[in-house]
């Protein structure tokens, strides 16, 4: 408190004080100035390269609507056709999954096992889709730097699409048995309650567990459950080689070893270790005879 | 009121009644969840007399040495899940009640295989680790032979083994053991026929447990996912019930991955293509003749086994070299066989019979 009071009274300690903090700020303002100046001048330039830019563009532009060059190129598809094709093909591929699709959903209420089979049409032509579609856009040659990590990422997507369809399909596959069952649960509930035979709730679980456990051992041994397990294991295990390695390319900017690399290392550790056991293995054996 | 509405009020007056009934059973469930539980599983001591890389052999001294069986039993348990489902209770025990019969009695512990292990082949499990096991065993014995009890797949790696090391293997007992893959009747014999687990082992180096857990609950969903639970709901203030479930839940979701190459070599070799019981399957460049298991064989599975059907098991015993080979069917699953106090019962007595009636003996065989 009293060293405060000093401070104040003292008139060579408030000037110091003075002059520290004026000092302090015509720095920091100076500062400032410069580093603003620095972002005009940085400015300027890019407006200068921009400038030349839109320069060089607009006599491009002039030079390729003048008349001469549009006669040439008359005879070629211009970029903007060749992308409005490709995109109406790929409208016209969706409308065609769209028209197939709704007819599936037409065609569910015509018999008591359409249903079923037309909702897993809808997975067929989704893959159909994909295949027709889809995918030859996602396998047009990239350019570039970035090609290599382009075509990873675009075959990342291919595999993604394929494994949801196989998810998809799946997952609809072993809902199927539960959505059955309830069904029949429920005409049940509805049987008991007009016979007035109804049981308590243990007995409508036993029941319905039964019928559940009876629907799946028939769908498990079905082909179409052996072809969806299957078609999920391959594609599940495809995206994730897929994912592993654009992962491992992303993993090269850091210090740390790639499971391709240490699978390397693994593999000769693995080999040696067989051969050297090997050997252990048939020394000791010749060690009593040599005794 | 339409014929749903009705149905739906039906169902929900009986599950209001049903929750009135469990009422007190829930308000119980807190002394039994929230008090001590005994939940752990493999507590028969035992010593670990041997280590290689992952793979530990255990060792349980006999409780009757009075009464011992002199040729030690070496247990090979399967790569998948472990071998603590043959002590998970006091009482309830496989470990115990061979202990209790005088046996000397060596388990395999195949451990947690890690990454570096995806290359290891069905070769190196049976001719590398449980070869310089069974050589472990005889020198600390002094014995020529010994005794192999298999369980499951680690019942198909030591028909491999015997096999291949005729002269090292005094008894073979082999429990739950597929050994003829082409059989429709259980579900993992037809699902493997379409899988191909090249790209899950390319995907994921070795095959994770927890993966081959979900294809195990998807073999019967409506009990496994459904049922089990609402079973231990149902049970929830039955303190004994709960540290029984909690101690098969412990094993049975203790899965340790499994080697890459192997679970390939054994999906393609034996599941698709069927080799092993036509003598075709072949381990390091090296024929598995079934002809060359000359000792006696004791072959036990489950009439009920859904994983390895009687389908699976039955015909090794006339595939092999050996005059002394039978057969035993108990009315049990692929699990109850070793969990169930009734299935023990049954099966204790038979093994430790058949071996005392070999114990010293000297083999048949086909010629």
């Amino acid at each position: 408190m009293n060293e405060n009071r000093q401070a104040w009274t003292d008139p060579f300690l408030v000037w110091a004080d003075l002059t520290k903090s004026a000092s302090d700020f015509w720095q920091s303002s100076a500062k400032a100035w410069q580093e603003t100046a620095t972002a005009f001048a940085k400015a300027a330039m890019v407006r200068e390269s921009t400038d030349n830019a839109a320069a060089a563009w607009k006599d491009l532009f002039t030079g390729a609507l003048s008349p001469e060059a549009l006669q040439s190129l008359g005879n070629s598809p211009s970029f903007s056709e060749v992308a409005v094709e490709g995109a109406r093909s790929l409208i016209d591929g969706f409308l065609r999954f769209q028209e197939r699709i709704k007819a599936t959903g037409n065609n569910n209420g015509q018999g008591p096992d359409s249903g079923a089979a037309g909702h897993q049409d809808i997975f067929r032509l989704w893959m159909e889709f994909h295949e027709k579609e889809i995918r030859p856009l996602l396998n047009v040659p990239q350019i570039g730097l970035t090609r290599f990590h382009q075509e990873k990422m675009n075959q990342l997507l291919d595999k993604f699409n394929l494994y949801q369809a196989a998810v998809g399909e799946f997952h609809y596959l072993l809902c199927r048995p539960m959505e059955t069952s309830l069904k029949e649960m429920r005409d049940k509930l509805d049987q008991s309650r007009e016979d007035d035979s109804s049981k308590d709730l243990k007995q409508y679980y036993a029941l319905w567990i039964k019928t559940l456990e009876g629907h799946y051992m028939e769908l498990f041994k079905s082909p179409e459950w052996n072809k969806a397990l299957a078609r999920l294991v391959d594609e599940a295990s495809t995206f994730r080689v897929s994912r592993n390695e654009i992962m491992a390319d992303f993993m090269q900017f850091f210090p740390i070893p790639t499971n391709k690399e240490m699978d390397e290392v693994y593999k000769e550790l693995y080999t040696l270790k067989k051969m050297v056991k090997g050997l252990i293995k048939k020394a000791s054996q010749q060690e009593p005879n040599a005794r | 009121m339409s014929s749903q509405s009705a149905s739906h009020e039906s169902l929900l007056k009986v599950f209001v009644e049903g929750l009135e009934k469990s009422r007190e059973r829930i308000l119980k469930s807190r002394d039994v969840l929230l008090g001590p539980l005994d939940t752990e599983i493999a507590t028969t001591p035992s010593e670990v007399v041997y280590q290689e890389d992952r793979v530990k052999l255990k060792y349980y001294k006999p409780a009757n040495p009075e009464n011992r069986i002199k040729t030690p039993l070496l247990v090979v348990y399967a790569l998948i899940n472990r071998e603590t489902m043959l002590d998970l209770q006091p009482g309830r025990s496989v470990v115990q009640n061979l202990l209790k019969e005088g046996i000397d009695l060596y388990m395999v512990d195949w451990g947690y295989p890690t990454r570096k292990d995806r290359f290891l082949t069905i070769g190196d499990h049976v001719n590398g680790y449980l070869d310089n096991i069974v050589d472990f065993v005889r020198k600390r014995h002094k014995v020529d032979k010994i005794n192999i009890m298999g369980i499951c797949m680690g019942g198909t790696f030591s028909v491999m083994y015997s096999a291949l090391h005729p002269e090292k293997v005094k008894n073979l007992i082999t429990t739950v053991t597929p050994s003829n893959f082409e059989t429709s009747k259980g579900l993992l014999h037809i699902w493997t026929k379409d899988l191909n687990l090249d790209h899950v082992v390319d995907a994921f180096g070795n095959v994770p447990g927890d993966l081959l857990n979900v294809g195990f609950l998807l073999l019967n969903p409506a009990r496994l996912v459904i049922d089990k639970y609402m079973n231990y709901f149902e049970n929830i203030d039955n303190k004994e019930y709960i540290e029984n479930f909690i101690r098969m839940e412990k094993w049975i979701f203790d899965s340790p991955d499994v080697p890459g190459e192997t679970i390939r070599q054994f999906i393609d070799d034996c599941y698709k293509k069927n080799l092993l019981i036509q003598s075709k399957m072949e381990l390091d460049g090296e024929l598995v003749d079934l002809k060359k298991v000359t000792m006696p064989l004791l072959n036990v599975y489950g009439k009920y086994d859904h994983l390895v059907p009687p389908e699976a098991c039955d015909a090794l015993t006339s595939k092999v070299g050996s005059l002394d080979a039978e057969n035993i069917c108990l009315d049990t699953g692929h699990i109850g066989i070793f969990v169930s106090s009734k299935s023990q019962k049954e099966l204790i007595p038979k093994v430790i019979d058949w071996l005392r009636q070999r114990d010293g003996k000297a083999k048949r065989a086909k010629h």
